[in-house]
């Protein structure tokens, strides 16, 4: 007892200094905490906030591309992006086994990406929705998902070389995707967002779907029924052919609009990387072909225009073989003494086509060809377009007029070919070809892009004798009569291109593109039409490789478009007004023979003139102002007699509406042609009829 | 003068409840949301409760068995642990590149821990039988001092710089306790100073970053600063009321790392202030004054020092690890007693505490008699 009350004496002294020591501990500690959370916890705070809360910029739900009915070609959707937070994995082997077999990676590749030492490493971006939930379904830990916003393309390879796509991180890389990103992608906004110690979003709720705005949605001309009849006989007759390639488009010649445009190779734009660069191509835009044949009509058109020959004149042929210079010019169909400029343009005569050219000089060839807008970009909205080679008169060969005319040593594009072609359909106008309808912003406000007329090229009267001329060339005898279609007029004209080869400046023996460009109904056309085949194996003239798909792709598309056919009685009336029928009536009516002229609008020495080219001679006029109403109605048969045309200060509706013919018929075709049914991007089939 | 038989030290008891009270509802907050979570609640936190099950029932059963049983059992408990982390260096789990844990089946155990403990049994036993009055000098020290550097070097091996600091900083306040004649403590400085270059020189290369970290967190903050930065901001940004239970950006959103085991206190100070560490720190210092109170009244050498090495080694890894978060001392794994995620520690600690208690209740039995 005794020592241990000494152990007590002894150690009060070190007791003393010990409690000494740790009051000063506690003192330390309590000033540290108090000088930190008191004094400086405000500061501390501020830098708390500014760690966990950071303004970023977001990009905004990328906007849809849909058709001129508004149905979906492309659109973004939230998807699953996958990432590991390698220090969680406990079982790294087998998390690499897992995700490796769900999202079909490499197990070795992922299994490296879970030994890095980073904290953050992507697994996998953009999954689908149901991979992305059967993974889920492991609960794998550090294994991590977020929200990312995933473009669609519902119908697969329908228009991809005109849509495009976007890059993982949705920026446009082709196609519209590329050339309208500013407006699809929107404008970038900032949102003060909570991030973790990883410098990650914390997603509470889909963040980007609720408060962003989207970008801005854009209508384009297309109309994926046409597309899908143009891209599936475009596709078959590559493949029966043998080609290389096969180009399609298809305008509303009254707007410039396309109705559609294809390229074949044609590639899944939700899954793009599958496929070599080389199918990216927009080839209606980005190539250019010698033209060959097709480019005739112009050629001839110009010197009707120009007046250096006239429709009933005979050129001499030269009995096939025509030497000029160091060349001879030879004809394929046969060997012609004399023709008539219609029969040049129907057997496709290279030496009557020459001789044209020479008559009108390569000054006034030159002038022609630029005003149908060869040498130049179009301006449509698609990226990476061609303006083609048209070279200036002073580096002309002393064979280019002899040519040019039956287009070699020019090359145009195929969106040229069939714009310069809609000049000639329309009555002489040149319009800006367009691809866009519309721009839908978020908020409702919508931006027409209107038909843009470039100028006149040739006379109305002009592109009558052409039109005629090229329906002789689909008639019997003629090289384009495999584009001849029950019920309607085609008018159009055959090429069979030799491709150039690079290497020896001359022409391959036997590769060629093979075309056929035109447009029906002949005298009130709806469609302009080019089929380009390049380098068939089976059969390379386009009267029998290409004129045929022509053929094809209007017996359907005429029909859904609901233009009347000669063969139709049970002509029924129109119900509510197409798309092409308003905008066939914002345009100035052609001038056809043998029926009356559609006349509203126009003022009363418009009318006149437009009946004097007619051939009504018998006008009776009543009122003044512009043309409101007229007996008979536009575009039925004229058999003589008196047209009488009531005028008014005051253009109202009626004038509009007298463009429309009566009846309309509905064809039975337009329902079966597509009935692709959508319930979402994840079933992306679409029912092809 | 007779007193009634007071069973335990209410004085005690009663804060460190409320520290254990207040450890769980802090801790159910670090582990919220952690991997494994189901509704939020971390199987972490259920463990944990589990473990202050066990350590209360082994608190209890140790505060009335007689704690001068230990005394034979030091040797024996002091060699396993030896063993133990021998064991452990060879083919222990590695965790932070560190080997420290020896997994037993169903649950992971630490032997580093246990060291703390047989240490303190040995020495006591030591001191104990072999008194002297007025101080030791160096010859009777050369057993304890190879007793503190057996652990002490193993454990530096492993390597776990903050426990070997732990163990040496145990050993050297113990030996103090007993007292050391006044040449022997100059000598015992002269070597320290000595050796501490040295020491710097041993050092692993993350340990010297660490303490230039602390010297300059701003210096690397992303890289060695972090943890140093983060849990000052963690602290700091609780101000005097706190941001509120549950919601302390810091650790929910991942900006404090390990935040549920040594920054356990940042967790705290974020989200109740102040006002939160003041009442930690006071219920730290109720049990710690009572520690040394129980050294004090004890009823023999074994039990003195015991109590007092058991009450000092709460103080040191308090002291560290709060000097820690709050930025006085560098960065080092030492949890706080009682608050931080860990089977071991709170197992020992509780044990601690029921010898604590077993000195209590046999110190007035001996008065009594």
């Amino acid at each position: 007892m005794d020592s241990v009350k000494r152990i007590h004496e002894q150690h009060l002294v070190r007791l003393f200094i010990i409690y000494l020591c740790i009051m000063a501990g506690f003192a330390v500690v309590l000033s540290k905490a108090f000088y930190l959370e008191v004094i400086k916890g405000r500061r501390y705070a501020e830098l708390a906030r500014k760690q966990y809360s950071r303004e970023v910029t977001l990009l905004p739900a990328r906007g849809l591309i849909m058709d001129r009915d508004g149905r979906i070609l492309a659109q973004s959707v939230l998807v699953d992006s996958f990432y590991a937070d390698p220090a969680k994995i406990k079982n790294k082997s087998r998390t690499a086994i897992i995700t490796g077999n769900i999202l079909k990676l490499n197990a070795d590749t992922v299994l490296k990406k879970l030994e890095s030492d980073r904290q953050f490493v992507w697994i996998k971006r953009l999954v689908d929705p149901d991979t992305a939930r059967k993974l889920m379904q492991y609960h794998l830990p550090g294994i991590y998902s977020l929200k990312e916003y995933r473009r669609y393309y519902p119908d697969l390879k329908l228009a991809s070389n005109v849509l495009g796509f976007v890059g993982i991180d949705s920026n446009g890389l082709a196609g519209i995707e590329l050339s309208l990103n500013g407006y699809l992608s929107g404008t970038p906004f900032s949102a003060v967002i909570d991030v973790d110690g990883r410098n990650s979003p914390i997603y509470t709720g889909d963040l980007t779907d609720d408060v962003s705005p989207s970008g801005d949605s854009v209508v384009t001309t297309l109309d994926l029924n046409i597309q899908f009849i143009l891209q599936e006989a475009l596709k078959k007759a590559v493949a029966e052919q043998e080609a290389k390639k096969g180009i399609g488009i298809i305008m509303n010649p009254a707007t410039g609009g396309i109705l559609a445009m294809a390229s074949i190779p044609d590639f899944n734009p939700n899954v793009y990387r599958d496929y070599p660069m080389s199918v990216f191509k927009d080839t209606a835009v980005e190539n250019t072909y010698e033209p060959g044949s097709i480019f005739k009509p112009f050629v001839i058109s110009s010197a009707l225009d120009a007046g250096v020959i006239s429709p009933n004149e005979k050129i001499f042929c030269e009995d096939g073989h025509y030497k000029v210079y160091n060349i001879v010019i030879k004809d394929a169909e046969g060997d012609f003494n004399m023709l008539s400029i219609g029969d040049i343009l129907k057997y496709s005569s290279n030496i009557g086509a020459a001789k044209i050219g020479e008559k009108l000089g390569s000054t006034s060839l030159y002038r022609y060809l630029r005003q149908f807008g060869f040498g130049s970009q179009t301006g449509i909205e698609l990226p990476g377009e061609s303006p083609g080679i048209l070279n200036p008169v002073d580096k002309w060969s002393g064979v280019s007029i002899d040519t040019i005319p039956f287009g070699q040593g020019v090359s145009a594009t195929p969106i040229q070919l069939v714009t310069a072609m809609s000049a000639i359909a329309n009555g002489g106008l040149l319009l800006a070809p367009r691809i866009i309808k519309e721009i839908r912003k978020p908020d409702g406000r919508v931006q027409t892009f209107q038909p843009v007329i470039r100028r006149r090229v040739i006379s109305g009267h002009t592109a009558r004798i052409m039109t005629d001329m090229m329906i002789g060339v689909v008639n019997d005898g003629g090289t384009g009569i495999n584009a001849a279609m029950n019920g309607y007029t085609v008018a159009g004209k055959t090429g069979t291109a030799q491709i150039p080869d690079p290497l020896t400046g001359t022409y391959y023996k036997n590769r060629f593109v093979a075309s056929f460009l035109g447009f029906v109904p002949a005298h009130n056309p709806k469609i302009v039409m080019l089929i380009m085949l390049v380098d068939p194996q089976k059969n390379p003239y386009g009267g029998s490789s290409a004129a045929p798909v022509f053929k094809d792709v209007a017996e359907k598309v005429l029909p859904y478009l609901g233009v009347p056919s000669k063969l139709n009685i049970m002509a029924m009336p129109s119900g509510e007004p197409s798309s092409v029928d308003i905008e066939q009536a914002q345009f100035n009516g052609i001038t056809q023979t043998g029926f009356v002229p559609d006349f509203a609008g126009k003022t009363m020495r418009a009318v006149l003139k437009q009946a004097k080219q007619a051939g009504i001679s018998d006008v009776v006029i009543k009122g003044s102002g512009y043309a409101v109403d007229q007996s008979p109605r536009s575009y039925t048969p004229y058999s003589g007699g008196p047209v009488r045309v009531l005028f008014s200060m005051k253009m109202g509706m009626q004038g509009g509406r007298v463009v429309r013919s009566g009846t309309r018929y509905i064809p039975q075709a337009k329902k079966s042609v597509y009935s692709g049914k959508r319930d979402g991007p994840h079933s992306m089939k679409a029912t092809k009829g | 003068m007779k007193r009634s038989t007071p069973l335990l030290d209410y004085n005690l008891l009663l804060p460190l409840f409320l520290l254990i009270a207040v450890s769980i509802l802090n801790l159910y907050s670090a582990t919220m949301g952690m991997q494994g979570s189901k509704q939020g609640v971390s199987p972490l936190f259920y463990k944990q409760l589990i473990w202050f099950g066990i350590g209360t029932i082994a608190m209890f059963l140790f505060a009335y068995l007689d704690y001068r049983m230990w005394k034979k059992l030091s040797f024996v408990l002091y060699a396993v642990t030896i063993l133990l982390i021998l064991i452990t260096i060879v083919k222990g789990r590695t965790a932070y590149g560190a080997q420290r844990w020896l997994s037993l089946g169903f649950f992971s155990f630490q032997p580093s821990e246990l060291a703390k403990f047989s240490l303190l049994l040995v020495l006591s036993t030591y001191f104990d039988e072999h008194w002297i009055d007025n101080g030791y000098s160096l010859t009777p020290l050369i057993l304890p001092i190879l007793y503190i550097m057996v652990p002490f070097v193993l454990i530096l091996k492993q390597p776990d710089l903050g426990t070997a600091i732990i163990i040496l900083l145990i050993g050297a306040s113990v030996i103090l306790f007993a007292g050391v004649k006044l040449r022997t403590f100059l000598l015992f400085l002269v070597v320290f100073i000595t050796i501490l270059p040295l020491g710097w020189h041993f050092m692993k290369g993350y340990q010297k970053t660490r303490i230039l970290a602390f010297v300059d967190p701003y210096k690397d903050p992303l890289g060695s600063g972090y943890h140093l930065l983060q849990s000052r901001i963690a602290v700091g940004s609780g101000k005097l009321f706190g941001v509120g239970y549950l919601k302390g950006t810091q650790s929910h959103l991942n900006f404090l790392p390990e935040s549920h085991t040594d920054f356990i206190f940042s967790v705290l100070a974020e989200e109740w202030g102040f006002v939160g560490s003041l009442i930690v720190i006071a219920l730290f210092a109720f049990i710690l004054f009572e520690g040394f109170h129980i050294s004090r009244y004890a009823k023999d050498r074994f039990g003195v020092m015991l109590a007092f090495g058991i009450t000092l080694s709460i103080f040191l890894q308090f002291f560290i690890n709060i000097g820690m978060s709050t930025g006085i001392l560098p960065v080092v794994g030492i949890t706080l007693p009682f608050m931080s995620y860990g089977g071991s520690s709170i197992l020992i600690f509780m044990v601690e505490i029921g010898i604590l208690l077993s000195i209590y209740l046999r110190k007035f039995r001996f008065e009594e008699a």
